[in-house]
């Protein structure tokens, strides 16, 4: 007769055998070799952030020399360019008069020293401008990435759980019709139909005028206004927060639904769901502790992308609601061949997208125990 | 059953049988997807006619700048006139000459641009590759806008710049995906053989290489032309687009901005906009479902529910095999159940009036091919099938007819009456969540357990199954464990709550055969300490030999032949169950054959109409072909469906 005979004295000698290479496998964890993967983990990718930042001043560097504009025509009135003195007195106050790596070295060393140079449209440090315009674009960006998040789980999971039935259409038909919505056009209907016509919310700006800002303390006028004691006053900027934030988080929420969705889908077909059915547990308990976890990695890779777009992209909204963000002021920037302003945001940005992606592999780590050990 | 009160479980797809022909099956639409299809081509062919026929449809000149400005809609201006008074219905029409084109062109450079990129990337390799990703990476950590916003302000805004900065922008997603498609090709064998056959590099690329990233490519590009008419849009709307007095659409909404009581300048070009966009994606949508079956979402769910509606009447139940006495009712008893589940060209019939018994402590094991039917049987005792399946007969468990439970019901009965062990321990736990959780939380949510008594109880598993320092293995992960462990766990978990019948799914199969001794004898352990039942299904005959005391022998969803093991395996009655042992290697030397059964399995769907062993049979006669034979008893707890085989028992 063929098949495995069992042993006569018992199968504890087979499973014994088959016992002493695991017992080191579920051995105390190493805690010190972890962290010192860890520590190498962060400084692999500070260096790699470092790399990139590098990239990026050289990038923006190269590409505003290279263009035909010339900061001195787009800054300097009609009769100022024509006299002479006032054109070399310009260029010598802005390093223009000297050779582009003189030009490049002079900015990298001022740089490392947090110098980030005088934006040459406003007239101030270019690190003071961010630290005014970054807050005010964070005040949009952290609200909608944290609705936009909980919307499209809800909405993403119960699209992927009723597939191809109503509800799953209507959701993803109205992603669809979001994903192909213009940004400014729908900041421009919803202004009209909430402030225009319904006289619901305000005529865009961060406060209304009869306020004065508060003091800065984080920039963000909801937090300082708190900070300052004064209620009414967080509640007027609370209000202006409304429309931007709403168009914002709509515009998200389309992006983010589809990936939720797949992502689910993908979680749903797996064994260890079924296994989880099978032992008899309720629906909400599979979805909410398996499912959900599962598909988490994909969306937070999404969700960092598109928090770091939000907070580096968002020109247009700020346009249309007068928010003085660090949309607008790449766009004056922009304008304005304003060198230093245009390498400062280039800098911001690339710091964002680099500390997201730390953040989402971090979060990996949490997430998913098999990738703490690789 | 035939009543719609057995809800199947929202797991939406089914893996293991998929019914319907071998070969790849092109997809059948659903008609609302193509519907859809039909909507975006319409609407992208009416902008492309307006489009072209702009100077004969547009009722004004574009540029004209009437006296009147600020006009709202009227007989004369439909869509009324805009800041400089030029008739608006006409600027969009004239709009659709730029936005359109202009994305198509940015796109195709941008696939150019990326794809060439890409290639080279992927194609060369080493130093190239990797400088060419890093500055991939670096123009991707710009938010596109910006990056399009410099380059216009800078090189002054027109058409031409904008495209160029947009292209600039976005050649970078076409660069990786044809990198990884490329990469995808590069180490496979084909390629190194028309390499050694003498291809030069060149040519292997432009005949080998570049063809494979044609696929990606045009999905890719397809899904990119609506992002590329928004993107264009909103730089005009910046400013920094094409010049005016181009009526482009994104720089009409721009000039309606400042003045909201003028609704009608801003609102109507962007639903030009939006509707343009909606089709392109509509389209792209559908192009990547077409080229890319694997990113396709099945469409078949619906397919399924229509055809439930039209399946037939539920098959003739056979007489009882075997009467079962009140008192000594069998803990599992399934009488004429069928299963049908949900194909492309109706209801395929997957088990067929099966007979089947459990008794109290019993070790029943269920023998076959792959796509007998087993693991379906397991499933259907679970309700754990894909949507649309169709399951008719009797399901009596423990006196309870399982067939009429609802979805609470059924919650009751796994775990606490049945439970199942599947195939694959590393894909039936849950990777992220400690084995602890998965071994207490089912614990925790049916038998209102605590915390605390839910860990004892998970210990005590643990130490039955013999794993060893059971409680550090409550805070690891199934990934620490190896496989063997692994199924331990599942198996503990499985008889957490005190099941009666415990169902393994084929659970030493993925196990090297020292380990799988273990295992066998593990169950054989517990099912004699805890008075457990188990159905055992396998393709291995020596593990039924084993352990099991009963056997059914399954063929295309029927039972072939049933009864003691040690009596089917050695005096198989069916002649399947005669080819089965025939064909095993074991014993054979290398100067005889293998005894492979001719011909492959039969698909569902596709069964002959007589008995689905007929044509692979040695002993087929006429009367096989006629129908499939009824399952008939042919002595003390033995059954046989088999017309032939009594003849030839006779014979012998």
């Amino acid at each position: 007769m063929t098949g495995p005979r069992l042993q006569a004295d018992g199968p504890g000698d087979l499973v014994a055998a088959e016992l002493e290479t695991d017992a080191e496998v579920t051995a105390q964890p190493a805690r010190d070799r972890s962290s010192h993967r860890l520590l190498r983990f962060i400084a692999r990718k500070v260096a790699i952030t470092a790399g990139l930042l590098f990239g990026v001043t050289i990038l923006t560097f190269l590409l505003v020399q290279a263009v035909p504009g010339d900061p001195t025509a787009t800054n300097l009135s009609e009769t100022a360019q024509k006299d002479p003195s006032i054109v070399a007195a310009y260029r010598a106050k802005w390093g223009l008069d000297k050779p582009l790596p003189v030009q490049y070295a002079t900015y990298l060393n001022n740089l490392v020293h947090g110098d980030l140079g005088t934006s040459q449209s406003t007239g101030n440090p270019v690190l003071h401008d961010l630290g005014t315009y970054i807050p005010a674009t964070m005040e949009l960006a952290i609200p909608a990435m944290v609705l936009s998040l909980l919307i499209s789980l809800g909405l993403g999971m119960w699209a992927a759980v009723r597939k191809d039935r109503a509800a799953d259409h209507t959701i993803r038909a109205g992603a669809l019709i979001g994903l192909s919505t213009p940004s400014f056009w729908l900041a421009i209907v919803v202004l009209y139909v909430f402030f225009y016509m319904l006289d619901l919310a305000p005529n865009g700006g961060r406060l209304s005028t009869r306020y004065t800002p508060p003091d800065q303390v984080t920039g963000m006028y909801t937090i300082d206004t708190l900070l300052q004691g004064r209620p009414i006053a967080f509640q007027d900027a609370l209000w202006h927060l409304m429309l931007p934030v709403l168009v914002l988080t709509a515009l998200t929420v389309s992006i983010l639904i589809r990936f939720v969705r797949s992502a689910m889908l993908e979680v749903l077909d797996q064994q260890y769901v079924r296994a989880a059915y099978a032992k008899g547990l309720p629906r909400r308990i599979v979805l909410r502790r398996h499912v959900l976890r599962a598909g988490l990695v994909q969306v937070v890779t999404v969700g960092g992308l598109a928090f770091a777009s939000l907070l580096s992209g968002t020109v247009l909204i700020e346009q249309i609601y007068s928010w003085p963000g660090i949309g607008q002021y790449a766009f004056s920037a922009s304008l304005n061949l304003d060198l230093p302003a245009i390498m400062g945001v280039g800098l911001f940005v690339a710091l964002v997208y680099t500390v997201v992606n730390l953040l989402i592999d971090i979060l990996y780590g949490i997430i998913d125990p098999r990738i703490r050990v690789s | 059953m035939t009543n719609n009160r057995m809800p199947t479980m929202p797991a939406r797809r089914w893996f293991g049988l998929r019914p319907g022909p071998p070969h790849v099956e092109r997809r059948r639409r659903r008609p609302r997807g193509r519907a859809v299809i039909a909507l975006a081509i319409t609407i992208l062919a009416a902008w492309t006619v307006v489009a072209i026929a702009a100077p004969l449809l547009a009722p004004h000149d574009p540029l004209q700048q009437t006296g009147s400005y600020y006009t709202p809609p009227s007989s004369a201006h439909w869509l009324g006139t805009d800041q400089l008074g030029r008739d608006i219905l006409s600027r969009i029409i004239y709009g659709a000459r730029l936005s359109l084109p202009l994305a198509v062109v940015i796109v195709a450079l941008a696939l150019l641009l990326g794809g060439g990129i890409g290639l080279i990337a992927g194609y060369l390799g080493k130093w190239a590759d990797e400088s060419l990703m890093r500055l991939t990476d670096l123009v991707f950590a710009f938010p596109p806008i910006i990056l399009a916003m410099v380059v216009t302000a800078a090189f002054g805004p027109s058409a031409r710049n904008a495209v160029l900065a947009l292209v600039l922008v976005s050649w970078p997603t076409y660069a990786r995906v044809v990198r990884s498609a490329v990469l995808s090709i590069r180490g496979s064998d084909f390629l190194h053989a028309s390499r050694l056959l003498g291809v030069g590099p060149w040519r292997a690329l432009a005949r080998d290489v570049l063809p494979n990233s044609v696929g990606p490519s045009v999905v890719l590009a397809s899904l990119e032309l609506g992002n590329a008419v928004l993107m264009l849009a909103s730089l005009s709307f910046l400013g920094l687009g094409p010049r005016p007095p181009a009526p482009e659409w994104g720089a009409m909404i721009a000039a309606g901005a400042s003045d909201l009581s003028k609704w009608w300048v801003s609102i109507v070009p962007g639903i030009a906009i939006l509707t343009t966009v909606l089709a392109f994606n509509l389209l792209g949508d559908a192009v990547r479902d077409w080229l890319d079956p694997t990113a396709a979402r099945g469409q078949a769910s619906a397919d399924r529910r229509r055809d439930q509606r039209r399946a037939g009447p539920p098959p003739a139940r056979t007489q009882p095999v075997t009467d079962s006495e009140p008192q000594n009712a069998p803990l599992l008893d399934i009488r004429g159940l069928s299963v049908t589940l949900p194909g492309p060209a109706g209801p395929l019939p997957v088990i067929k009036n099966l007979d089947l018994q459990v008794g109290a402590g019993e070790f029943v094991g269920i023998a076959g091919e792959s796509g007998s039917g087993k693991s379906l049987t397991a499933l259907t005792l679970l309700n754990l099938l894909p949507p649309g399946a169709r399951v008719d007969g009797s399901i009596r468990f423990e006196g309870t007819e399982l067939t009429e439970l609802d979805a609470h019901g059924w919650q009751r009965v796994r775990g606490s009456g049945i439970a199942m062990v599947f195939q694959e321990s590393a894909t039936a736990l849950h990777p992220m969540l400690t084995v602890g959780l998965q071994l207490t939380e089912h614990l925790r949510a049916t038998q209102a357990m605590s915390k605390a008594a839910a860990r004892t109880r998970a210990v005590e598993l643990l130490d039955q199954v013999r794993i060893p320092q059971p409680r550090r293995a409550l805070r690891a992960y199934p990934h620490q464990f190896s496989g063997g462990m692994r199924q331990r766990i599942a198996i503990a978990s499985a008889l957490a709550c005190d099941p009666r019948l415990l169902i393994a799914d084929e659970p030493t199969t993925a196990l090297d055969v020292t380990v799988q001794a273990g295992i066998l004898a593990l169950l054989d352990e517990l099912r004699r300490d805890n008075d457990l039942s188990v159905l055992f299904i396998t393709h291995d005959l020596g593990v039924l030999s084993s352990l099991t005391q009963r056997a059914y022998v399954f063929y295309a969803g029927r039972v072939m032949e049933s009864g003691a093991t040690a009596e089917v395996l050695t005096q198989p009655a069916h002649p399947y169950t005669g080819a089965l042992l025939g064909a095993r290697p074991h014993g054979l030397s290398t100067q005889q054959t293998l005894r492979a059964i001719p011909g492959t399995p039969v698909v569902p769907g596709q069964e002959p109409p007589g008995c689905p062993f007929e044509p692979r049979c040695g002993y087929a006669r006429d009367e096989c072909r006629t129908g499939p034979p009824p399952v008939e008893a042919i002595g003390a707890d033995r059954t046989l469906a088999c017309v032939v085989a009594p003849d030839l028992a006779a014979a012998r």
